[in-house]
């Protein structure tokens, strides 16, 4: 596979010197693509490869893969697409399944973000909590917003999350003619916008969470909440800011809070969890 | 106010519980993944729990219909006793294209409480 293109099969285990208790497995997928040829200027279909990691340790399996935009057809070189890696991830996984002859149970991702990392570290001291982005459905109203400032888009941080969090509170104060000193209103609208990311129907949202300024994770939460349509909430899985930290470190930071943090609620998977 | 016992959902803990009377004081819309999002449940439980309030009548249930080149908005809300309208009369109203196929259909539910005061307990 290092020297070849390989062929669309699991190959490993690989141990690392630095890891030896992890080990991995690399599967490449071919994945057919158009580009305008350099010399002919006329469409050409290339073969991208695509590597998936399965990385297995104890009682966790975690899989690793990196999206990419292409053109899927001749007439689209020019505007690429996101690849739409929900199409080929679960297959993977009941692939994997088969391989090993396990049943493999995926985390409640929910459930560990909006209610267990949320409840511990939102209120600790030290720690800065940072809300990035919502996707939201709930009664026939669909909500995509990003926080002021994620995107550096004029228009996108005009309609932020805090600022429609921030825009509800001052209606709702001025509708009923009260009067509240900063605190109170602060407390208002750090409430809205807890309702709007807890109990308005999060299909995922992002955040990142800071201690003293050492960076702890800062990822895009896939809740999994709608199986078997064709979009990134068909299952549970985290996109990583592998930029501002390393995706194996937030990796074991999440499964660390799983195994560590109280549980509040009765939910967890009796066997091998995984990612 | 209704009180609803929810001893036969043995999953649901006190604190889903109190999460849940939480929710639908403000939001009586549930779709299965709202109550799984507001109470940490998993899906599959939230959809008994849903399935439950409809059996015993506290709630209506529909069935939301999307088009899979909008998957964010459904297009057609119908009661679930209704069951499905045929491929051949589909019209969606966001894109406002005939539907063709029936794989370009995607399906939800939603369940409206239908009483005004609910309290859930175990």
């Amino acid at each position: 596979m290092v020297y070849s293109e390989g062929t669309s099969e699991w190959y490993g285990p690989i141990v690392l010197p630095e890891d030896e208790k992890s080990k991995w497995y690399i599967k490449p997928i071919f994945i057919e693509h158009w580009e305008l040829d350099d010399i002919t200027k006329k469409p050409i279909q290339r073969a991208i490869r695509w590597l998936v990691y399965a990385k297995v340790t104890d009682g966790v399996l975690s899989f690793h893969w990196q999206g990419f935009t292409y053109s899927d057809d001749e007439d689209s070189t020019k505007q690429e697409s996101q690849f739409p890696y929900w199409n080929y991830i679960p297959k993977i996984i009941e692939e994997f399944e088969h391989l090993i002859g396990r049943k493999l149970v995926f985390p409640n991702l929910h459930q560990f973000v909006l209610h267990q990392l949320w409840d511990y570290y939102r209120a600790q001291n030290g720690y800065t909590w940072t809300d990035l982005r919502i996707r939201a459905e709930s009664g026939g109203v669909s909500l995509n917003a990003r926080s002021a400032g994620a995107g550096g888009d004029v228009e996108i941080d005009v309609k932020g999350i805090n600022h429609l969090a921030h825009t509800l509170s001052l209606s709702v104060v001025k509708e009923l003619g009260l009067s509240l000193e900063k605190p109170e209103q602060q407390h208002l609208q750090d409430h809205i916008l807890q309702t709007i990311i807890r109990q308005f129907g999060a299909k995922s949202y992002e955040f990142s969470l800071e201690c003293d300024s050492v960076k702890v994770i800062k990822a895009h939460f896939y809740f999994g909440m709608k199986p078997n349509y064709p979009s990134p909430d068909a299952f549970p899985h985290v996109n990583c800011h592998t930029s501002w930290k390393s995706d194996t470190n937030q990796l074991e930071f999440i499964i660390n809070q799983i195994k560590t943090l109280p549980q509040n609620v009765e939910s967890q998977p009796s066997q091998p969890g995984l990612f | 106010m209704l009180k609803v016992n929810l001893a036969s959902l043995d999953f649901f803990s006190k604190k889903q519980v109190s999460l849940l009377n939480d929710l639908v004081a403000i939001n009586k819309q549930l779709m299965p993944h709202v109550v799984a999002g507001a109470t940490g449940c998993r899906l599959e439980e939230a959809m008994a729990l849903l399935i439950f309030l409809y059996d015993k009548d506290l709630a209506d249930g529909y069935i939301l219909t999307y088009h899979s080149k909008h998957q964010d908005f459904y297009f057609m809300k119908r009661p679930l006793k209704e069951g499905l309208l045929k491929i051949d009369s589909l019209f969606c109203q966001v894109c406002e294209e005939k539907i063709e196929n029936e794989n370009d259909l995607l399906y939800d539910f939603e369940f409206v409480i239908n009483k005004e005061e609910v309290k859930f307990e175990v």
